[in-house]
């Protein structure tokens, strides 16, 4: 139809869930939406370091997949990302 | 077997880890202690990140498997709130003979402490915070 002509509707939709834990979880809530391309554990390292500076993200690890996970591996949309404190257990 | 559960049941873990071949077998259980850091503790309580957790404790009894040629292996960790006493971690293992459960029940809990996501929350009379580090 003519009106619909040339209307074209882009959803650009890219989300991370990041879930959070332990004093961690204290200061982000159990969730964190990552609204942003992340292309590596990196980027969503310095992204978050710079978003939540009260936190000693030296000390965090980040998992994703239920893996620990290294600067360089890369981060797909739909990974499971979490971000380890110090653990306690035992 | 490795399991994150409400509250452990010892008997159920030394009934699990009976085995024909094994002369030997090695409980250790770890329980709330009354305090820390020099002051009276009420109660612990424990979260962990289940799927992850489970996972790195089943890399750690496989390691250990091998590494001793256990006939069996368990690691269990207790979430939610403890009180004083309560068990919160039992690691087990049975072999043929008593030389190699004493090593490979230490490396269970040892390597449970550095690696697996769980953490603990003490709670004191006046105050509370997430234990950081893992004597």
């Amino acid at each position: 139809m003519a009106w619909a002509t040339g209307i074209s509707l882009y959803i650009y939709s890219y989300m991370i869930v990041v879930k959070a834990f332990g004093q961690v979880k204290e200061v982000l809530g159990t969730e964190v939406l990552v609204n942003k391309e992340m292309t590596d554990v990196k980027s969503l390292r310095d992204y978050l370091s710079n978003e939540y500076p009260t936190i000693v993200w030296s000390t965090v690890a980040i998992a994703v997949n239920t893996q620990y996970a290294h600067d360089p591996d890369p981060i797909n949309s739909g990974d499971e990302i979490a971000l380890i404190p110090p653990v306690s257990g035992g | 077997m490795v399991q994150i559960v409400e509250n452990i049941d010892l008997n159920e873990v030394y009934k699990q880890l009976a085995d024909p071949a094994a002369g030997g077998t090695c409980i250790f259980v770890g329980t709330v202690r009354d305090n820390s850091l020099g002051k009276e503790v009420t109660e612990l309580n424990f979260e962990t990140y289940d799927a992850m957790a489970i996972s790195e404790m089943e890399k750690i009894r496989v390691a250990a498997i091998e590494k001793w040629g256990l006939e069996k292996a368990i690691m269990i960790h207790a979430v939610g709130e403890k009180k004083i006493g309560d068990p919160v971690v039992v690691v087990g293992v049975a072999a043929a003979h008593r030389k190699e459960v004493f090593p490979a029940c230490q490396f269970l809990i040892d390597e449970l402490k550095k690696t697996v996501p769980i953490w603990k929350k003490e709670f004191f009379t006046d105050s509370s915070h997430w234990v950081s580090q893992t004597p």
